[in-house]
């Protein structure tokens, strides 16, 4: 099939495009499950909850948009979870979560030299949450 | 009209088959023929345009990404603000039909230059044949003759229309 322009053209994408397309596609999807999980996939419902219209807020879920920062903070309050992950220093001594910085829709390689140098990726779907315990007394439990 | 509609190979990869029509045996596909569109002045939404149809081999094709056009649907939905840098016109329009989240159909389109698609000359031929495929793709669906659960369920399937 003759599709060379079409290739030309994503190859040519500037990053900057690229990256707006994915970040506004998973900011989408996150936000179309967070409707289905908390609203019943109902907008309305949501702009009840928002004290907004409901046209004011469709705007939202209508494919590659330039959120601000303002309406993602409106939207995780309505929500009650957050919609975008921000990495932060694991070793942030307030932090009992180390924040998980997996991206959404992304699987993390993890890359390893084997004894002849080589070079090789392993992926997992999952990053390690690490906890730490703010009580000496409490120890973790491992399976045996 | 007699329509043959074909697997995209070429992008077909992942989450998702996309599929196209070859109308009356015409040497190139309707979504071929849309590609080899030149669209100088709405060279971001095209850029956008194609990189949404790449995402959607991770992401699968979710309804939210699509514009309905009556039965069919059209490509891209973006911002206001990029439509509008277009004054001219209404921007570019892919017309395509979603039939699961993992089977499309790719069509043709162009740069829509009134509200209505049916009075734009650039346009209506391409949103009447999207229309007109997908009731005959929503037959075929309610006649049992396809199952569009299965990534090959059209192809090769050939229509009169």
């Amino acid at each position: 099939m003759k599709l060379e322009k079409f290739h030309s053209v994503l190859a040519n994408t500037p990053e900057k495009t690229k990256e707006h397309v994915k970040l506004s596609m998973d900011i989408l999807d996150r936000i179309n499950d967070l409707l289905d999980k908390k609203f019943n996939g109902k907008q309305k419902l949501l702009a009840d909850k928002m004290g907004k219209n409901e046209a004011e807020i469709s705007k939202w879920f209508n494919g590659v948009q330039n959120f601000t920062t303002k309406t993602l903070i409106k939207l995780q309050i309505a929500f009650g979870e957050p919609i975008i992950a921000v990495c932060t220093h694991s070793d942030d001594q307030n932090s009992v979560f180390t924040q998980v910085k997996k991206l959404y829709n992304s699987s993390p390689v993890t890359l390893v030299i084997d004894e002849d140098g080589e070079l090789g990726e392993i992926s997992s779907n999952y990053e390690p949450i690490s906890i730490s315990m703010s009580n000496k007394n409490l120890k973790p439990t491992l399976p045996a | 009209m007699i329509v043959l509609f074909e697997r995209i190979d070429d992008i077909s990869i992942g989450e998702i088959d996309f599929y196209t029509a070859r109308i009356d045996n015409n040497d190139l596909t309707e979504f071929e023929l849309f590609v080899e569109k030149e669209f100088p002045s709405h060279k971001k939404e095209l850029e956008i345009l194609y990189s949404v149809i790449d995402e959607m081999k991770i992401r699968g094709a979710k309804s939210y990404y699509f514009k309905p056009e009556r039965e069919a649907n059209a490509l891209p939905k973006v911002t206001q603000e990029i439509i509008t840098a277009n004054k001219k016109d209404f921007g570019i329009r892919l017309y395509c039909i979603r039939l699961t989240e993992k089977v499309v159909v790719l069509l043709n389109g162009d740069i829509k230059t009134e509200k209505n698609p049916v009075n734009c000359p650039n346009v209506q031929q391409h949103f009447k044949n999207a229309v007109k495929i997908a009731r005959e793709l929503d037959r075929l669906l309610k006649e049992g003759e396809v199952n569009y659960q299965n990534s090959d369920c059209l192809l090769n399937i050939e229509s009169e229309i």
